[in-house]
């Protein structure tokens, strides 16, 4: 590549470079280029295929099942059915959707380029993280193509242990996809301690990648304990051990405890790149550096770190002991103190920041209503007096799914819409943006918030059928479900149609000064021509785009 | 950060590090046995001390976690915070539940029933 | 002969074998959370049975489990010395200590196996099969079951090792591995001495106190 003699690389001379590599998309042609590719935006990319997919089987179910609550008694299905279908509701959408969504696919994508690396640690390890994961879902599904089970996602001993209904390829499955999340992990932990750019120290490293570093912490660390868990109730139930049947002496407490300790942390795997993304979005369109760096980034490992002390809080009415209940219930309430940070300081990251408003944005004000309301009511059922009132009722089921979907996936809709010209190179529909969040947000209110309503009124969850007196609140709860279904159909369907019919997006639409706006709009192959040599920080808005890009690649 | 390749690990003072760790994990492993015959709280905090203590030499000797770099060390110390974490929080509830009094009428109580095939 | 490769993704061979490394202690670190689960099990039972439960930890098969203590010892004492070898570049003399360790893994596994027959006779068998009149209670039950998930495991584990092991003395002797670039060996033989290291633990608790 030729530049003018003596004169600094200016943006533009890049932009109009002779030849600028091909994009990632195009580098190679063919589909076994795919199959057998290393590029870790490959892979994001096929991963986010599979896991739409899963959204999509996950959101079926919730919907057929939310059907059948809008009378108090059978309404299309019976009993059995329902359980089978919340069920599998909650373990598609926990293992096949959530918890790789952000991490598989926009940590796959962005991560690398971010810390300005040329891929993963591990290309050939993120691939079989893919095809890993590919294979726990096909298990999973075979086992709901045979009946699947219906013990609830938690899979409670001892019922899990004898139920007549197929098991085994449905906890084999989860086994597997566990083992891809363990891949994706260890693989993110190594590529940021190894992989970082000259320049790049921990303390310059974006905020999303602190993320994606303490979830992979998570994920390395707490997803075993979830695979053993599983397996025991699988092997259980074939063999009948009777690991945990009281019968033979077993205690299904201490299941409890075993599943728990993973799928405590396993919520801080769902939010925390969420939280991550929020990072990036609000800067960008405040246009200021984050009103507190070290606030963030530290909060995000103290997060991880206090998610791992917590998971008791889930089986306060389960048998443990007062003691062993007040430790956690204690330790339970720090989690909150270090979400509060993020959420303060992101509010003041707003305070004098020069704000576009944009779709990505609008998903984050959704986003820190929902986020801190499902947060604060964590906090009421992690309170050991009221969870007595509230356990295993819809509001526990409502304080889930304000921050798993009214967090989580609002931020997974918020980064799917502010990556997306960078990964496609194409810009989406903004009217369409704005008008599917709000669609979002209100199918999203409408359904859920009748549910703390329902549940501190004493509707129990799981339940088929119920005392008519409460019907009006599901009513509404499954209306909003289908507005919410159908709102986020229509901002991926925006995404979608925008991948062939959107204009051409720019290297930096939203005048960023993270690193991965430096690259190409869809960035190519190998990431960076030249390896960047880092002089400033992710959020130095201080400088403009062409100062910004000088600092990163000296010439 | 360059280093240059272990060399030392290669001399003969490495060859015979392995030698004296080896020596000393057998002689650890048969003090257990021998000390397993004291009074069972004694047993238990000896044979898992001892325990420790071969498990680190393993780590740091054999697997060469004394020579590598801190993050290495970080990576298995706090796995071994957490296991102990866990461990912990989880035992502490049954050993701190208030047992229920046996119902009358029935024959059995918890923790010693005679099981039969 | 094998042409080593750096990956683009690293800017010096150092870079790649410390990152390979790196990677395998973060493997073996969610192995030690998966094994921890069996010690809760383990500390959950024993607080809930205490004396029934350790009566049948004594009468569990002590010379046995303390054979296959020295054994895997000995083995991890063995891969230390194909390390040794690695690095001086000694190829096929890794290899070989490689092969002396795999013959004690099987040996290791072949004591086990000897010690499942036993325990099968006896009646010590878990959850609704067990019938050992040595410890006929809830307790003992709970001892075994968890005897037989915990070593079952372990076992599983030391199988994957000693295949690990001889695949990796065969690229050693087809001359994969060179004192520059022989992470991938160092990363087999963590493997190894991690699967020692749980039977460190699983020892003393099963079979000693």
């Amino acid at each position: 590549m030729t530049l003018p003699a003596f004169k600094q690389p200016t943006a533009e001379a890049y932009d109009q470079a002779a030849e600028p590599m091909p994009s990632y998309l195009l580098a190679q042609t063919g589909f076994s280029s795919w199959l057998n590719t290393r590029d870790h935006k490959r892979i994001g990319v096929m991963f986010y295929v599979a896991v739409l997919v899963s959204l999509m089987l996950g959101g079926v179910f919730a919907l057929l099942f939310r059907l059948e609550l809008l009378t108090p008694s059978r309404t299309i299905m019976d009993a059995v059915t329902y359980n089978r279908l919340f069920t599998w509701h909650g373990i598609v959408m926990v293992w096949l959707f959530l918890i790789p969504s952000i991490p598989n696919i926009f940590g796959n994508f962005i991560l690398p380029i971010q810390i300005g690396a040329r891929d993963l640690a591990f290309p050939k390890l993120n691939l079989a993280s893919f095809y890993v994961y590919l294979l726990g879902a096909a298990i999973v599904l075979t086992g709901l193509m045979l009946g699947g089970t219906d013990t609830g996602w938690t899979f409670y001993t001892p019922y899990s242990e004898s139920t007549p209904t197929t098991l085994f390829p449905v906890v084999f499955g989860v086994f597997v996809l566990g083992i891809s999340s363990i891949f994706t992990g260890l693989n993110f932990i190594a590529t940021v301690h190894m992989l970082r750019a000259q320049g790049l120290h921990w303390n310059r490293l974006p905020l999303f990648v602190w993320s994606i570093y303490a979830t992979s912490i998570i994920l390395v660390l707490a997803t075993p304990v979830l695979g053993l868990s599983v397996i025991l109730v699988g092997i259980d139930h074939v063999f009948h051990l009777g690991l945990f049947d009281p019968n033979v002496g077993g205690d299904p407490v201490l299941f409890q405890h075993l599943f728990w300790f993973y799928s405590h942390p396993a919520v801080y795997i769902m939010i925390l790149p969420a939280m991550g993304v929020i990072s990036e979005i609000v800067p960008s369109f405040a246009h200021r550096s984050p009103a507190s760096y070290n606030a963030i980034a530290l909060s995000s490992l103290g997060i991880a770190f206090i998610g791992f002390l917590t998971w008791g809080h889930h089986m306060f009415v389960a048998g443990i002991s007062t003691l062993d209940a007040g430790i956690f219930g204690i330790l339970s309430m720090f989690v909150a103190i270090f979400s509060a940070v993020k959420v303060f300081t992101w509010t003041a990251t707003l305070y004098q920041g020069e704000i576009v408003f944009s779709t990505p944005l609008l998903y984050f004000f959704g986003f820190l209503f929902l986020f801190i309301f499902g947060g604060m009511t964590g906090v009421a059922v992690a309170t050991q007096s009221l969870d007595v009132h509230w356990h295993d009722t819809y509001f526990v089921v409502a304080h889930f799914h304000f921050v798993m979907v009214g967090g989580s996936v609002t931020s997974f809709l918020a980064a799917a819409h502010y990556w997306f010209p960078k990964m496609f190179g194409r810009m989406y529909s903004e009217r369409v943006g704005l008008l599917s969040a709000t669609a979002v947000f209100i199918g999203f209110v409408l359904t859920f918030l009748p549910q703390f309503l329902l549940g501190n009124a004493g509707m129990p969850r799981r339940y088929y059928s119920y005392p008519p007196e409460y019907q009006w609140l599901h009513v509404l709860a499954t209306g909003g479900a289908f507005l919410l279904g159908g709102s986020v159909i229509l901002a991926l369907g925006n995404l979608l149609v925008s991948l062939r019919y959107g204009p051409p997006a720019g290297r930096n639409p939203w005048d960023s000064r993270s690193f991965e706006w430096l690259t190409e709009s869809p960035p190519p192959a190998h990431n960076f021509e030249q390896p960047p040599q880092l002089d400033r920080g992710a959020y130095d808005y201080q400088l403009t785009d062409e100062e910004a890009y000088v600092r990163t690649f000296p010439r | 950060m360059s280093r240059a390749p272990r060399a030392h690990g290669a001399d003969r003072r490495g060859l015979v590090t392995y030698l004296v760790t080896y020596l000393i994990l057998l002689a650890l492993a048969t003090l257990a046995l021998l000390l397993s015959g004291l009074p069972d709280a004694l047993a238990v905090t000896l044979s898992l001390v001892i325990a420790v203590v071969k498990a680190v030499m393993v780590l740091m000797l054999f697997m060469h976690l004394r020579e590598e770099r801190f993050s290495y060390r970080y990576v298995m110390v706090v796995s071994t915070l957490l296991v102990v974490v866990f461990i912990s929080l989880t035992t502490v509830d049954p050993l701190s539940r208030a047992p229920y009094a046996p119902t009358p009428g029935l024959n059995r109580s918890y923790g010693s029933q005679q099981v039969t095939p | 002969m094998y042409e080593p490769s750096l990956g683009e993704q690293f800017d010096s061979w150092e870079r790649q074998s410390d990152t390979l490394r790196f990677g395998m202690w973060l493997f073996l670190a969610s192995e030690l959370l998966l094994f921890s689960g069996f010690f809760v099990l383990y500390a959950g039972y024993r607080a809930e049975y205490g004396p029934d439960f350790v009566q049948a930890l004594h009468s569990n098969t002590l010379a046995y489990g303390t054979a296959n203590m020295y054994v895997l010892l000995t083995s991890s004492f063995t891969v230390a010395l194909a390390v040794w070898e690695i690095r001086r570049g000694a190829s096929r003399r890794a290899a070989l200590w490689l092969g002396v360790s795999a013959l004690l893994g099987v040996g290791f596994l072949g004591i086990k196996a000897a010690e499942y027959a036993v325990h099968i006779r006896e009646g010590a068998l878990p959850g609704p099969y067990y019938h050992f009149h040595e410890a006929a209670t809830l307790g003992g039950n709970r001892f075994y079951t968890l005897y037989w998930v915990t070593t079952g495991a372990h076992a599983i584990h030391v199988t994957g090792g000693i295949a690990v092991l001889l695949w990796t003395a065969l690229h050693a002797l087809r001359g994969r591995y060179t004192p520059r670039d022989h992470a991938r060996f160092e990363n087999a033989t963590l493997y190894w001495h991690f699967v020692d290291v749980m039977w460190i633990f699983i020892w003393p608790i099963f079979y000693l106190a």
